[in-house]
């Protein structure tokens, strides 16, 4: 997924009742979630105070000036005044640990100044963030449109020199033959992936990068080389023939290169999709601990269609929306373009569904087809959802597989997932959801055939790989 | 991938570019071709085509044969349980304690480990050997079969049902600690019958298992135990010979300790003084060559703190059972003790005792415990854990002040084996002052004493732990904060287990 932007996910809490396990699973890391558990306790803050919108407290730091803590419970967005740069930090974590012991300092507060200021500009800028998506009329539309197309030839034209260049690097690995690839052209990789940066195309350094890692591993992996470079060219000829292609092709295109388009365009413009959205299973992974990106993928009750929910945030930005595997949400998305539209936004809050829903999932041989189909559409897609019936993992000399009756599907090997997956399945079938990307299949969620209760979700967390 | 197209890519693409293929993608291939280009470019593109084509026909290998399915573990732990929060804190952060007492939790409510616990429980497992035994229990059948895909958690797969009809198939089929189990039920019930056993399978049995297997004899040991023993003495490993002339020398009538006794008593004779009657004891003047066929080692170990005298006696004494001594000398452990300092072979005579002293011998336990045996000081911990714990808590101080003050914290904790807590009446007294000692000076400064309350905190009665938080004070440090969170976690996981829901 491109886009390396920092995103906003959709506001307002989702009526969750607060327990200690899920303050705990806000936490940013295990260290994070040790520190605030460590805090938790009355004699280390100062003040406490809660009312129906947030929470806060003093609590003492090393310095004089005690840390001034506040959660705003619509979205268990936490604020604080102290240094960290973890989000939340572990003074929000213990502040939120005590308000679900229902700590009784927490009654009848009467809410500080400085609590109110931050919930009444945080309401300020979801109100207005709600407008812009509603109403999206500049004041002078020619003028703004002028100006929106002028910047955007200006990106084209440097994505342009980027891909040239992208070109002739691609060009003259084939001529001089992968076989004669080595430190010297990985190094020069490593440069043209930042130049790609530069340029104004992630996407491209991104793909750039996943290629260079292919080479690196030799020989077993050659043609996953050959294909991905061969992929790029695709997305450098695409750039040159930008203006003959149509707008739903011009938009793969553009996620391709981490251009994908903004919020507020997608929210005003965007297909819309009103539906009750079944959570099929998410995942957060982050590639260098400080960018991290959470990706949530639905299914539509009615309109049986996939929607993948993207978002970024930095170190210091929790997610706001929370979302639980297997559980149904009513919302409205606004699907981005492409021949295919999977990503989406919620316009608008999300309604928790206390209805359970079955699992939607497909014969091996229909869900191969779904994904072949995705793949036609778009080449340049990232990842397609798998809804799988009756799936068996098994691990063969280190190898994870997902036996189907249309055959066997290699998995991306996570241990930790892995593992507690083949425990869950006992070697039994299993209705598994997962992320293809092309070559292999990452498992999300699965469920037992006969008790759909029984459910497995991978670990929340993962490293990029 | 076309062969002819891979060996392009990687010897370079030159003028002739040829872009081979069948049906469809082989039009398109030539449709791209025929579009011109730099050949390189071409060839770049064309790669892309085939990757567009393989990612828009997902073709999957052929299904292999999977596996059995594990058997249905109908008494798994259901999700909805409270033990399984701490259950998963516990085998994901330890202690090792904690872990221990959830498999022994879980196996007296009759139930196993939840599926999505098991990975963690199998990698403490893997860390772990003391823990084993009643983790593979705990694991459920689930356990065991997931078990046989991973090389670290080898020691839990192909663990026999326990319940399984035969029998005799867990000492046929099951791992070593499944069959020493099996052998000691048998050897409960049915002496020889176990001896039968074990010496049926003796010749095939690998060193590791028949030093593993022969200590089962220990229990209930008879005078028809020796002819299995005595042929023993000759085996090829050392430690097995070793084991089993400890065994022999402990049967009064065997051949082995006759030749034992006939040996030390020219050498511990009464001697009449002018006054009064006293043992005296010499060491062996020369290595006897008849020694090595009943596992005494002639020669000393080069950095050894015995002389070469000091060292055979040694190795009389360590095998003679200690009952011979005060048979022999009328003398009580303690006064032989006492009478050991007053002989020129003080530190051969303490070190076999020492060596030779097992959980049976009591009295002599006790007289090494006391406070005038001095030698065996540093020994305190592992000589303790020799008592019941009843016999134990009598040597150690009340409170938790005192015991800290005489640095004896530790040692209570590791005289205690996993699954072993203290008496719920010790743990009464010891944890009536924990509130205090947790506000005492001694627990701000001391990192050690610090780790040993956490131990302690495992093995009391879970009856005794405090159920009021421990006072926090602004201006604790770091170290004591995180103590008290660890100490009020384990109080808190104990309680849940001590109260299955």
């Amino acid at each position: 997924m491109g886009s390396r932007r920092g995103d906003e996910g959709i506001p307002g809490g989702m009526g969750i009742e607060l327990t200690k396990e899920q303050v705990l699973a806000l936490a940013p890391d295990d260290a994070s979630a040790k520190a605030g558990a460590g805090l938790a306790f009355d004699a280390k803050w100062g003040l406490l105070g809660a009312d129906d919108d947030a929470a806060w407290g003093e609590c003492k730091g090393s310095g004089a000036k005690p840390y001034q803590t506040q959660v705003d419970l619509a979205g268990l967005a936490c604020r604080c005044s102290c240094p960290s740069r973890k989000f939340p930090c572990k003074h929000g974590l213990a502040l939120l640990l005590l308000f679900a012991q229902k700590h009784p300092r927490f009654a009848n507060a009467e809410r500080p100044p400085w609590v109110g200021e931050w919930l009444a500009s945080r309401r300020e800028k979801a109100a207005k963030k709600e407008q812009a998506a509603t109403v999206a009329a500049p004041a002078d539309p020619e003028a703004a449109a002028q100006a929106t197309a002028k910047r955007e030839a200006a990106r084209w034209k440097r994505i342009e020199s980027g891909t040239a260049d992208l070109q002739r690097w691609i060009a003259d690995q084939f001529r001089n033959g992968l076989g004669r690839f080595g430190a010297a052209q990985a190094k020069e990789g490593k440069a043209m992936a930042a130049r790609m940066v530069d340029a104004q195309a992630p996407g491209l350094g991104q793909r750039l990068e996943e290629a260079l890692d292919a080479m690196g591993v030799g020989a077993a992996r050659h043609e996953e080389a050959i294909e991905r470079l061969g992929l790029l060219q695709l997305i450098n000829e695409g750039v040159s023939r930008r203006e003959r292609l149509a707008p739903a092709r011009l938009a793969d295109l553009r996620s391709a290169i981490g251009w994908p388009h903004e919020k507020e365009t997608v929210a005003a413009t965007g297909e819309k999709l009103a539906d009750e959205w079944l959570v099929l299973g998410q995942r957060i992974e982050t590639a260098d601990e400080r960018l991290f990106e959470r990706r949530i993928w639905l299914h539509g009750r009615q309109s049986g269609r996939h929607a993948l929910l993207l978002d970024f945030a930095f170190g210091g930005k929790a997610w706001e929306g929370h979302w639980e595997d297997g559980v149904a949400y009513a919302a409205r998305l606004a699907f981005y373009p492409g021949t295919l539209p999977l990503r989406a936004l919620a316009t608008g809050p999300a309604t928790r569904s206390t209805e359970r829903r079955g699992w939607p999932s497909l014969d091996a041989h229909a869900c191969v087809d779904r994904v072949s189909e995705a793949f036609a559409a778009n080449p340049w897609l990232p990842l397609a959802p798998m809804l799988l019936r009756n799936a068996t993992p098994v691990v063969a000399s280190e190898r994870w597989l997902l036996h189907t009756e249309a055959g066997a599907i290699p998995l991306r090997h996570d241990a930790a997932s892995a593992w507690s997956l083949l425990a869950f399945s006992g070697g039994r079938p299993l209705h598994v959801m997962g992320e293809w990307d092309g070559r292999r299949l990452r498992p999300l969620s699965a469920c037992d055939p006969v008790d759909e209760a029984q459910r497995w979700s991978t670990p929340r967390h993962g490293a990029g790989a | 991938m076309n062969p002819a197209f891979l060996r392009q890519a990687l010897v370079g693409v030159d003028g002739n570019l040829s872009l081979p293929g069948d049906g469809g993608v082989g039009e398109l291939l030539a449709r791209v071709a025929a579009g011109g280009g730099e050949p390189p470019v071409v060839f770049a593109r064309a790669a892309g085509v085939l990757s567009a084509c393989r990612l828009a026909a997902v073709a999957l290998e052929a299904a292999a044969a999977t596996p059995e399915p594990a058997l249905a573990d109908s008494n798994a732990l259901p999700s909805t349980h409270g033990w399984n929060a701490p259950l998963a804190t516990v085998f994901a952060e330890g202690p090792l304690r904690l872990q221990h007492e959830a498999c022994l939790r879980l196996a007296a409510i009759g139930a196993v480990l939840p599926a999505a616990l098991l990975p963690a429980a199998l990698d403490a497992g893997k860390r772990s050997v003391a823990l084993r035994d009643p983790l593979v229990a705990a694991a459920g059948h689930r356990g065991r079969w997931l078990a046989q895909f991973h090389p670290d958690w080898d020691y839990a797969a192909g663990v026999v049902d326990p319940s399984a009809d035969s029998e005799t198939a867990q000492w046929e089929q099951g791992q070593l600690a499944q069959r020493v189990a099996w052998l000691r039920a048998l050897r409960a019930h049915d002496h020889a019958a176990a001896r039968e056993r074990l010496a049926a399978q003796w010749k095939e049995l690998p060193a590791k298992e028949r030093l593993e297997l022969l200590a089962v004899l220990e229990q209930g040991l008879q005078a028809e135990d020796e002819a299995f023993l005595d042929p023993v003495l000759k085996d090829r490993s050392r430690d097995v010979r070793v084991a089993a002339a400890r065994l022999l020398a402990r049967i009064p009538q065997s051949a082995h300790a006759r030749r034992l006794t006939g040996w030390l008593e020219p050498l511990v004779v009464l001697k009449r003084g002018l006054l009064r009657k006293s043992w005296r004891i010499e060491a062996p003047a020369q290595a006897d060559p008849a020694w090595t066929a009943s596992a005494i080692e002639p020669t000393r170990p080069q950095h050894g703190p015995l002389g070469e005298r000091a060292w055979w006696l040694c190795e009389l004494v360590r095998q003679v059972s200690l009952d011979w001594w005060t048979s022999h000398t009328g003398m009580t452990p303690s006064e032989l003790i006492a009478w050991a300092a007053t002989t020129d072979w003080k530190d051969a005579l303490l070190t076999g005792w020492r060596a030779r002293v097992e959980p049976g011998d009591r009295t002599w336990i006790e007289a090494m415990l006391a406070d005038s045996a001095k030698a065996f000081r540093g020994d305190r911990a592992e000589l303790l854990a020799m008592l019941p714990v009843p016999e134990r808590e009598k040597h150690w101080p009340r409170t938790l002040e005192a015991l800290a003050k005489q640095g004896e914290l530790h040692a209570l904790a590791a005289a205690c084996a996993p699954g072993e807590w203290l008496s719920a009446e010790y743990s009464r007294e010891l944890m009536a002052g924990i509130h205090a000692f947790f506000a005492s000076e001694r627990m701000r400064n001391d990192y050690y004493l610090r780790g040993a309350v956490l131990e302690l905190a495992c093995i009391v009665h879970p009856s005794s732990l405090p159920s009021t938080p421990i006072e926090r004070r602004p201006d604790e440090t770091p170290g004591l904060g995180e103590c008290i969170h660890a100490f009020e976690r384990i109080a808190a996981i104990r309680r849940t287990f001590a109260s299955p829901p």
